[in-house]
């Protein structure tokens, strides 16, 4: 029963999880700017995060282990130094995003700017993580998220020349502006890969005590919750294509991303992109947060868990709380919100072979995990993504930085 | 050996994107100058429809006034470019009517829907969907350029 | 037991179950009449900047002892008091809470996190 509940919950909670800024600002511009030719990114990157996410809960059931904790133990500190390094800018940066997402919806729904929203915004995604259980946070936030479920039934709204979208499946080269395709797929990559996600994933598997009995219900929500979840980034890359790319809207702001449900939603597709916007990157700072906060706490093997009380973990506590002032202070000082995300998923395409490597190693350890290790085609699926994921994103982040989009 | 590959990868990495760099390089002014403004025709598109889904109640008039100011920012930053171009004269002129029209309609736009005014605001919507039409015809024509 | 695969960089646990930070460093004693022996584990921020290369490790002394709330950058703890190696944790025969590896811990508990409400 109680295995019933994690699996319903576990789906729910992936498939709610899954979109944020990342994924908006991503899928809108692909669409709006490529149409359905960059479906194939989506793709390759749903099926290395299915991978990912299985491979974090099945370690974490079977070791009794968070990721950055395993890691420091097994390969020591000077090793586990680099991919921590790489680690805490992703965090900082994709707070940051996610808190611009949020100063985003709110500044759609009000008229008031983005920068004076982000102190509110700060002190509110504060007090969450002040007062709540994991769960608490884990399941609501996920569960609200799942009315980005809207980008599909708009999606389906719009009958999508299914042809197209087949097409889209598979890698074809663009017939105008190369760089800024390329861009866009590593940004993809990013967005639906994000390595804050598996980091967490494990530090949450191990909050909710699974142990090796969990293995089956960690694959299904990894297999169902990442695929059903992916099916919302599809929505809107249809969507964008459907509506902003005959009108020949391209995405350079998130006020252009604003009027992508209008066409099929009339009179709340406004509201409705504003709710989904600021649900899904409320939900996703949240996980952020926390996850840099486990991150650093079981670097330096400090309490840790978001179901003590703030007096058991002052430490844990100050880390999410310096990281939401930091990245706050980024949207607050004028940083464009959607820059920042564009940026951000691209390094963390670039920042896959540092969090990843360490990862695989530790999965093949057979000591640790015995006859749950890694098996030979998910090493080959995960090593194939994450290199080409690296040399996409270092030869296309200088090329779009040069070329100002 | 985990070391020798990364310092292969690096090296194919930054050979590509050195020859990617070089390739970039050999864009004529012209085509230049439609790259650095290229946020001007989205703009154009996107305060259309903006301003078309104001006037049937889609979208709220402070949408279409923070639009209209975000879209500002970008025509003025392509207006310096244009003027900082040493693409031929003829395009500079095009795009700087251009820009300026967009500034203009946009500025219209902004001041019929705070006043409500449906009926002023019909005018700018057809004049930037011109303007947004003119200005995909400009880009194509420096993308294919006729011999 | 081989020191470095089981004891350096694992958590260390105290009595009451709290996670008291990470067997940094090891301390050998080398001895005239027999092999070296364990004398202590270390821990601290200045045991891991030297342990990046010694230059770090002195750096970092110099700041720690101008700005920590710490009265020492390591924190040593005797060999006598780890009670058993597991495979993913040490267990001491300590409270954390009375240690110096909780200075950090018990000044942010007093001065900051006590004064904001609902902190219980």
């Amino acid at each position: 029963m109680k295995k019933a509940m994690t699996l319903a919950l576990g789906i729910l909670t992936s498939v709610g999880g899954f979109f944020d800024v990342g994924n908006i600002a991503t899928t809108a511009q692909a669409g709006a700017s490529f149409r359905f030719q960059l479906i194939w990114s989506l793709l390759l990157a749903t099926l290395l995060v299915i991978f990912l996410v299985e491979m974090s809960g099945r370690f974490a059931a079977v070791s009794g282990k968070a990721l950055p904790d395993a890691i420091r133990e097994h390969f020591g500190f000077t090793f586990w130094l680099v991919p921590f390094a790489v680690l805490t800018l992703i965090h900082l940066l994709t707070l940051g995003a996610e808190i611009g997402g949020i100063c985003f919806a709110l500044h759609l729904v009000t008229g008031i700017p983005v920068q004076l929203w982000a102190p509110v915004v700060a002190v509110l995604t504060w007090f969450f993580l002040w007062r709540s259980t994991f769960s608490t946070i884990e399941n609501s936030t996920s569960l609200l998220g799942l009315l980005t479920l809207v980008f599909v039934v708009a999606a389906l709204l719009h009958h999508p020349p299914s042809g197209e979208v087949v097409a889209g499946m598979l890698p074809s080269l663009p017939d105008h502006d190369p760089e800024k395709y390329w861009f866009i797929a590593v940004s993809i990559l990013g967005a639906v890969i994000a390595p804050y996600l598996f980091y967490f994933y494990s530090s949450g598997a191990v909050e909710d005590e699974w142990d090796p009995s969990y293995i089956g219900v960690n694959r299904v929500v990894a297999l169902v919750g990442m695929g059903f979840g992916s099916a919302i980034s599809l929505g809107a890359i249809v969507v964008a294509a459907m509506v902003l790319a005959p009108r020949g809207i391209e995405v350079s702001d998130y006020h252009q991303a604003a009027l992508m449900l209008t066409d099929a939603f009339p009179f709340w597709g406004f509201v409705l992109f504003a709710a989904a916007m600021g649900i899904a990157c409320l939900g996703a700072a949240l996980e952020v947060a926390l996850s840099m906060a486990y991150t650093t706490a079981q670097t330096f093997g400090w309490n840790w868990g978001e179901d003590l009380s703030p007096r058991e973990d002052a430490r844990f506590c100050l880390v999410y709380t310096g990281a939401i002032l930091l990245s706050a202070l980024l949207i607050m000082f004028g940083v464009d919100p959607l820059r920042l995300t564009l940026l951000t998923m691209a390094i963390n395409a670039a920042a896959l072979p540092f969090v990843v490597i360490p990862f695989l190693l530790l999965m093949n350890d057979g000591k640790l995990l015995r006859e749950h290790r890694n098996g030979w085609l998910s090493n080959a699926v995960i090593l194939f993504i994450v290199i080409l994921s690296f040399v996409l994103a270092v030869v296309s982040i200088p090329l779009a930085i040069r070329g100002g989009s | 050996m985990r070391r020798g590959r990364q310092g292969a990868l690096g090296k194919i990495a930054m050979v590509t994107a050195a020859v990617a760099f070089l390739a970039c390089q050999q864009q004529t002014p012209e085509q230049e100058l439609i790259r650095k403004t290229d946020a001007v025709g989205p703009w154009l598109a996107a305060l259309q429809m903006a301003g078309e889904k104001w006037t049937v109640n889609s979208v709220p008039a402070r949408f279409v006034r923070t639009s209209v100011d975000a879209a500002q920012k970008a025509f003025t930053k392509a207006a310096r470019e244009t003027g900082r171009s040493a693409a031929r004269a003829g395009l500079r002129d095009h795009l700087g009517r251009l820009i300026a029209g967009g500034q203009a309609e946009s500025a219209r736009l902004r001041q019929a829907v705070a006043a409500q005014d449906r009926r002023a605001a019909v005018p700018a919507i057809r004049a930037l969907a011109a303007l947004s039409a003119d200005f995909e015809a400009l880009s194509k024509s420096v993308d294919e350029p006729s011999p | 037991m081989e020191l470095v695969r089981d004891v350096l960089d694992k958590q260390l646990v105290d009595r009451e179950g709290t996670k008291m930070g990470r067997a940094d460093g090891i301390v050998l004693e080398i001895r005239a009449d027999g092999p070296p022996r364990v004398d202590s584990l270390t821990l601290g921020f200045a045991v891991l900047a030297s342990r990046l290369h010694p230059r770090f490790g002195d750096w970092f002394a110099r700041v720690r002892a101008r700005w920590s709330v710490r009265k020492s950058g390591r924190y040593r703890i005797p060999w006598s008091a780890v009670e058993e190696v597991h495979q993913h944790h040490i267990q001491l025969a300590v409270r954390a809470i009375e240690t110096p590896a909780f200075d950090w811990e018990r000044w942010l508990r007093r001065h900051v996190i006590e004064h904001i409400p609902g902190s219980e």
